[in-house]
């Protein structure tokens, strides 16, 4: 569904100028209907990515496709809904007009958008505050505002960034269950956390980066690890806690000790 | 595939301009603006007492004045917050998100900006030609014309301002199409100076710049519509057609500009 093919990135630091190669010869592919996790400390280039996919970043080299369509076409996009880290949407609309508008960016029909706008409200729980102006939004309702203007469009493939950071429990289990529906509905997700416990409990398969490279890809999450046959003791997969700190954790002990 | 279709494509920056309309007339700016220009002909009200000959003229001159410059800081104010607030505020991720292109999104900031200053030049206007009419009592077409090209110039300024929001920040890029505005109706005089300079090179450079900046003078008629002169249409179609090209050349850059940005 998305494919990323050998990408590299440089940021150019105002500083000196200097370049520093932020995503490094990353190559994943994400399938129909999966749910996958970005996992890595921060700054390992998790955002970079999905900008990239998203191509609100170009790559200096390399190749992603999104549906077999080249990223730089606005229309691999026609199926998507993103939700960046920490969303912000402008302060001057109400919460109503801000959804219908992306739907309409989305290309919604008309009565689609509102029906659809109605019962996202609704659904995100967001009554009573949709005819009001979005700076009078809390943080957490603009995360729900966020989930909101992602699902207007009932895309198929869904691109979150640390969807659950910031949220307290309550909030995480909400968006937790919004996840799980649109996972049951077949829908292909992509998301970065730092939350472990969730990513084991939504997640498919998840992807390890360390300095924007690819350390690894856990193909089985230790919680829904099959057995082979009935009689079998459970295999020994080894717990994604234990391996984020194998791969991020002793990167970090090793740059110290340098 | 329907939703690639052309009428989709400028629907999305169609709805990107109204959508940035209702956000700027929802900005505190828009509201000061009219106010600013309701102030401003109420002390022209007040300072003529049943003003006649020269005065009038001297009212009726200050007022267009009055809305071209109220106009040019609300394109300023809007041009320069335009794109890069909504870079520096992240709301254009999720904008660029869906389906639309880079140039589209361009365009619908574009037009609702000179949507958002029409709308204000036509308050002030309304204000000013009942001022002229019902107080005065020297209204003529001529006017409207004055007021038109205004608009136009405006237009053409706020297509700076995007380009100069896009290529740098907002301070500088208010700063820019200032200095912008201010050299585009001295381009005559800068042209006199550039024959004193002495250096061959600093005079081509000088006629260079002077060259690709736009003379905004031909947007001004206010003496002739002041003093009752009709303004002959071929000006206006001069002017309009002046205009068009600017803005066109301007925006294009600024799409080609826009297109290569990484939104970090
Ligand atoms: N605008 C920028 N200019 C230069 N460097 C940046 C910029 N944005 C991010 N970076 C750097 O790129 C790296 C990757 O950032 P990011 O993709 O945000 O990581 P993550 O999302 O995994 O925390 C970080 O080291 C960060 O400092
Ligand atoms: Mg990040």
């Amino acid at each position: 569904m998305i494919r990323v093919e050998n990408v590299s990135k440089d940021f150019r630091s105002d500083f000196l100028r200097r370049r520093r190669a932020v995503v490094r010869d990353l190559s994943f592919e994400i399938r129909p209907g999966e749910t996958f996790a970005l996992l890595g400390a921060n700054g390992a280039g998790k955002t970079t990515t999905m900008k990239m996919i998203l191509d609100l970043i170009r790559p200096d080299t390399g190749s992603i496709t999104i549906g077999g369509t080249d990223s730089r076409n606005p229309m691999a996009r026609s199926t998507l809904g993103y939700l960046p880290e920490q969303p912000y949407f402008s302060p001057h609309l109400t919460g109503f007009e801000l959804i219908r508008y992306y739907g309409a960016l989305a290309g919604v029909g008309r009565e689609m958008r509102e029906e659809r706008s109605r019962n996202l409200i609704r659904q995100l729980g967001l009554q009573g505050a949709e005819n009001r102006r979005i700076r009078h939004y809390s943080k957490g309702m603009m995360q729900r505002l966020g989930f909101a203007q992602v699902l207007i469009s009932d895309p198929s493939i869904l691109i979150l960034d640390e969807p659950m950071s910031g949220l307290d429990p309550v909030g995480r289990k909400e968006i937790r269950d919004v996840l799980l529906a649109q996972k049951e509905k077949g829908k292909t997700i992509l998301l970065s956390s730092h939350i472990l416990e969730d990513v084991e409990r939504i997640c498919d398969r998840a992807g390890f980066l360390v300095e924007g490279r690819m350390e690894e890809v856990v193909e089985t999450m230790p919680a829904v690890a099959p057995r082979r046959r009935e009689d079998d003791a459970p295999r020994d997969v080894p717990s994604l806690e234990r391996l984020f700190v194998e791969h991020v954790h002793s990167r970090y002990k090793e740059k110290i000790a340098e | 595939m329907s939703s690639n279709s052309y009428a989709s494509r400028s629907s999305r920056a169609f709805h990107v301009a109204t959508h940035t309309l209702l956000e700027t007339i929802r900005d505190r700016v828009f509201g000061v603006s009219i106010l600013f220009c309701a102030m401003l002909l109420g002390a022209a009200l007040v300072l003529s007492p049943l003003a006649a000959g020269e005065q009038d003229k001297i009212i009726m001159d200050l007022g267009l004045a009055g809305i071209s410059v109220i106009g040019l800081f609300l394109a300023l104010f809007i041009g320069a917050s335009l794109v890069f607030r909504e870079v520096e505020r992240r709301s254009i991720y999720t904008i660029l998100s869906k389906p639309i292109a880079r140039d589209e999104y361009i365009l619908g900031k574009y037009f609702g900006s000179v949507l958002t200053i029409v709308l204000n030049v036509l308050m002030m206007s309304v204000l000013y030609v009942l001022l002229v009419s019902l107080h005065l009592k020297t209204f003529h077409m001529g006017l409207l014309s004055a007021i038109y090209l205004i608009a136009l110039e405006l237009a053409v300024i706020a297509a700076f301002s995007l380009f100069f929001s896009v290529v740098s920040s907002p301070f500088m890029g208010a700063f820019f199409t200032l200095a912008l505005f201010v050299a585009g109706h001295l381009a005559r005089d800068i042209l006199h100076f550039a024959e004193l300079v002495p250096a061959q090179s600093g005079r081509m450079i000088l006629k260079g710049i002077t060259y690709l900046l736009p003379n905004l003078e031909y947007f001004n008629v206010k003496g002739m519509a002041v003093y009752g002169k009709p303004i002959p249409p071929d000006l206006l179609l001069f002017a309009t057609s002046y205009g068009a090209l600017y803005i066109v050349g301007i925006l294009l850059l600024t799409m080609l500009i826009f297109r290569r940005k990484d939104l970090q």
